[in-house]
């Protein structure tokens, strides 16, 4: 008895010991007054400004790096690095006048040199830098005239070249002669923002401080740290205890947070500059038909999808040309749905069912697969929902999910029958790159096979037209025309549902989200802690 | 001898099946690392052939593998075609946390296990029902879905811990998700040991010792110490799956540690920080099989003598 009651004891104690080890664990995070938490939904690669492309890369260098001219909140270009850059009349040589002043965060002056050498680098063969090459497409020199003058060629004109200076500098000091893609400093880059990077911990954070040498307004925050959190599932849970101050939201993380009236966060919603969509490839035997495409989208109720599946947090898009960007037409409106009509134009087409049900067509059932890629639960609830009002109409389609990394690697190759993508467009995108006949894959976006003569004929006159009232009436005929074609289904403009702290204040929303404008999340400031939240 | 050179084969041949597997499956690492998310871009093929070049992907599949094996013997393991960084420097960033974050779950597993098993053994059929029963439905919850809920009661509900692991991963930091980690494997432990200390109630041995008055604490040494070989042969067979468990349970908790890495390399078909992983991996695994075949030689010497 005696020998049970002692080992019973030491478990007691034990797990005494455990409980008051967990409960001395409860630091939560405290904020200092001016330490901004954030949120990336992956691991940068790189924090070199001209390599990096994925969103949490340009989150950080958002901070760090300003542009010779940024995008303002209605992404309107503005003076950044940059007073001015200016075309000469044929639009073929830009000259580039710095601020004077400026500064590395190590206190060397940004020169001309340096502008001439990102350029110069950026259009090296050894740079690859998918998002913003193209804008210099036609790219002839770049070349020092003074200390804060530099001057860019080009063979031709080209009126996509316009954001082409929404670019950022690298220092030639630290690139010249090394190897751009593996030098230490894309890891610890040289800021002539707000911002500069203290500390990467490596599949961690990122630390950044105050740069104080950044001649522009003082940031607000004496430090900020981006916490890497991949997954949604435990970053809802950190933004309700504040460890972090904001996060991308799930439909269902959205729906509890407008349930809890949180003291420590709230609910902020913007358009995203995108559009998800069905993509049809027209090398399919039914899909190269205009009429078959238009009967499908007519076939699915996208107002019924926004309203029950996204609770109202998204609308039937009206082609590629999202309300966002300043060329958008409103009167256009999106495809009518209408399955009774939808059916008719089949029957129209030679469609008749078969015994199972489905459609045929010289003896071809129409079936296929829609390959769906990562996987969200709100992507899979729309595919369902397509695929039941097709399987009315007697057309069978079936899911086929896959990883990320195959299923774009099918996509980019034109390799599927249809295919479920969302969209994100730039400023001033270059839409040639999704719907010009040029643009086929193998290396093409149009990898749904899209041939229109009359949009390849918009698409390159567009590219000739400087004035802005002549370029809104083509887009508009664009937007028409792909709208009407239905080369691929368009299906919603969606909002995107972000938590952020109520200890933040002075957060601006763009068409391009929190961070890829000017001043973006430099904006941003720790509430003090002294204060009650609001 | 024979037991290292079987140990340098299962390697070779781990690092050659990963290595065939991520050739074989789709995704170009290339454009995998070159691809800017959902926006549109246009990669200039000149550009895509000096990345490649660069990386020496433009070489067949064989002369990749055969020349990152060359140099992964000399602990050189190239550079990251995703971040361009030096492989080695990475890992020697995040295989510390991972190392110490299965460390401490281990530990926890083994004194969660053995306390529990102690608790059961022997006393009312009810107690050892209701135990099992706790530890079957741990084994059966994913370490994904375990994790989750104790964020939900320690983070949110008691708000004792930090939802995201602290940053300067310190044992302390890891505590949560090293608990999650322990739910998983403690299950088989407890079943190891329950059995363990039910024999050990039963022999002869234990008879006597209680006839001579012994404790009931210095039975469960005993025992404990005769099944050492044992215990060192079910520590080497837990490395691997502690390994795999950490991948989502890193993920969850935003631990920076190698199970992370490879997520992240896998997807992006980074083979340099793969193979890496899988040459420490397999090491690793070679290396606890070895040492527990010591400490069986150590604590039972009979068996030393019967192999030879």
């Amino acid at each position: 008895m005696k020998a049970r009651r002692s080992f019973l004891g030491q478990v007691a104690g034990a797990l005494l010991g455990a409980a008051l080890f967990f409960a001395g664990c409860g630091t939560g995070a405290k904020d200092s007054p001016s330490l901004l938490l954030r949120r990336l939904e992956g691991e940068p690669k790189t924090l070199n400004p001209i390599l990096a492309t994925t969103d949490p890369e340009l989150t950080v260098i958002a901070l760090v790096s300003r542009n010779l001219l940024d995008y303002d909140s209605k992404l309107e270009l503005m003076p950044g690095l940059a007073e001015s850059v200016l075309p000469d009349a044929e639009h073929r040589v830009y000259t580039i006048k710095l601020k004077p002043g400026l500064r590395w965060e190590d206190g060397t002056p940004i020169r001309s040199n340096d502008v001439a050498f990102t350029v110069n680098t950026l259009m090296d063969d050894r740079t690859p830098s998918p998002n913003r090459k193209g804008y210099f497409e036609g790219f002839v020199k770049a070349e020092v005239v003074d200390e804060l003058t530099a001057r860019v060629t080009f063979k031709t004109a080209s009126s996509a070249r316009r954001d082409a200076f929404n670019l950022p500098l690298i220092p030639e000091r630290a690139y010249k002669g090394t190897d751009i893609l593996s030098h230490p400093t894309n890891r610890k880059p040289l800021a002539n923002g707000p911002y500069k990077v203290a500390r990467w911990r490596a599949g961690q954070a990122i630390e950044l401080t105050r740069n104080e040498r950044f001649s522009g307004p003082r940031a607000p925050a004496d430090s900020l740290v981006f916490r890497v959190v991949s997954d949604s599932a435990s970053a809802y849970p950190a933004l309700l205890k504040g460890e972090i101050h904001d996060s991308r939201l799930t439909f269902a993380q959205m729906q509890d947070l407008e349930k809890r009236a949180s003291a420590e966060a709230r609910l902020l919603l913007y358009p995203e500059l995108g559009y998800t969509y069905i993509g049809w490839s027209h090398k399919h035997p039914f899909f190269g038909s205009r009429e078959v495409r238009r009967a499908i989208t007519s076939l699915i109720d996208r107002e019924a999808i926004a309203r029950t599946i996204y609770g109202g947090t998204a609308t039937p898009a009206a082609g590629p040309i999202p309300p966002g960007l300043w060329f958008h037409d409103p009167g256009i409106p999106p495809f009518p749905h209408d399955p009774q009509e939808a059916e008719k134009t089949l029957a129209a087409a030679g469609f008749a069912r078969g015994k199972d049900g489905i459609l045929v067509k010289d003896g071809r059932r129409f079936s296929f697969e829609l390959l769906m890629g990562g996987g969200s639960e709100i992507q899979r609830q729309i595919a369902e929902s397509v695929q039941q009002a097709l399987r009315k109409a007697g057309i069978e389609m079936t899911l086929a999910p896959m990883e990320w990394s195959a299923f774009t690697t099918r996509v980019d190759a034109g390799d599927f029958e249809a295919c479920f993508l969302a969209m994100s467009l730039d400023p001033n995108p270059d839409f040639s790159i999704s719907w010009h006949s040029s643009q086929l894959p193998p290396g093409g976006w149009n990898y749904c096979f899209y041939k229109n003569p009359e949009v390849d004929r918009i698409l390159d006159r567009l590219k000739e037209t400087f004035d802005q009232a002549e370029a809104k009436k083509l887009y508009s005929s664009l937007q028409r025309n792909l709208n009407e074609d239905q080369p691929v289904t368009f299906l919603h403009n969606v909002k995107v549902k972000w938590g952020l702290s109520r200890r933040v204040e002075g957060v601006l929303t763009s068409p391009l989200g929190l961070s890829l404008f000017w001043p973006g999340a430099a904006s941003w400031r720790p509430v003090p802690v002294s204060r009650p939240v609001t | 001898m024979a037991r290292s050179l079987s140990a340098l084969a299962s390697l070779a041949g781990s690092l050659l099946l990963v290595f065939v597997l991520l050739w074989m499956a789709p995704g170009d690492p290339a454009l995998l690392a070159l691809r800017s998310g959902s926006r549109p871009a246009r990669l200039d093929p000149a550009s895509l052939e000096a990345f490649r070049a660069h990386f020496g992907l433009d070489r067949p599949a064989a002369s990749q593998f055969l020349l990152w094996t060359r140099r992964a013997f000399t602990l050189d393991f190239g550079r990251s075609i995703q971040s361009g960084q030096e492989v080695r420097e990475r890992l020697a960033e995040s295989l510390p946390i991972t190392a110490a974050l299965n460390g401490l779950s281990l530990i926890l597993a083994f004194l969660g296990a053995i306390t529990a098993a102690a608790f059961a053994a022997g006393r009312r059929l009810a107690l050892e029902r209701f135990l099992s029963g706790i530890m079957d439905t741990l084994f059966a919850t994913p370490p994904f879905v375990s994790g989750l809920l104790l964020i939900f009661v320690f983070s949110i509900s008691l708000g004792w811990t930090p939802v995201l692991a602290g940053l300067d991963t310190s044992l302390r930091d890891l505590l949560l998700p090293a608990v999650t980690l322990a739910l998983a494997t403690a299950p088989p432990l407890y079943r190891f040991f329950l059995e363990l200390f039910r024999d050990a109630r039963a022999s002869p041995l234990t008879l006597a010792a209680r006839a001579r008055g012994e404790e009931r604490w210095a039975l469960l040494r005993r025992s404990l110490k005769r099944s050492g070989p044992a215990v060192a042969a079910l520590l080497a067979a837990l490395v691997p799956s502690c390994l795999a468990g950490s991948v989502l349970v890193e993920k969850l908790f935003s631990v920076g540690g190698a199970g992370s890495l490879l997520a992240d390399a896998v997807a992006g078909r980074d083979y340099p920080v793969v193979l890496a992983m899988t040459f420490l991996t397999a090491g690793a695994v070679a290396l606890a099989g070895l040492l527990a075949d010591g400490v069986t030689a150590f604590l039972d010497p009979r068996r030393g003598t019967e192999e030879e």
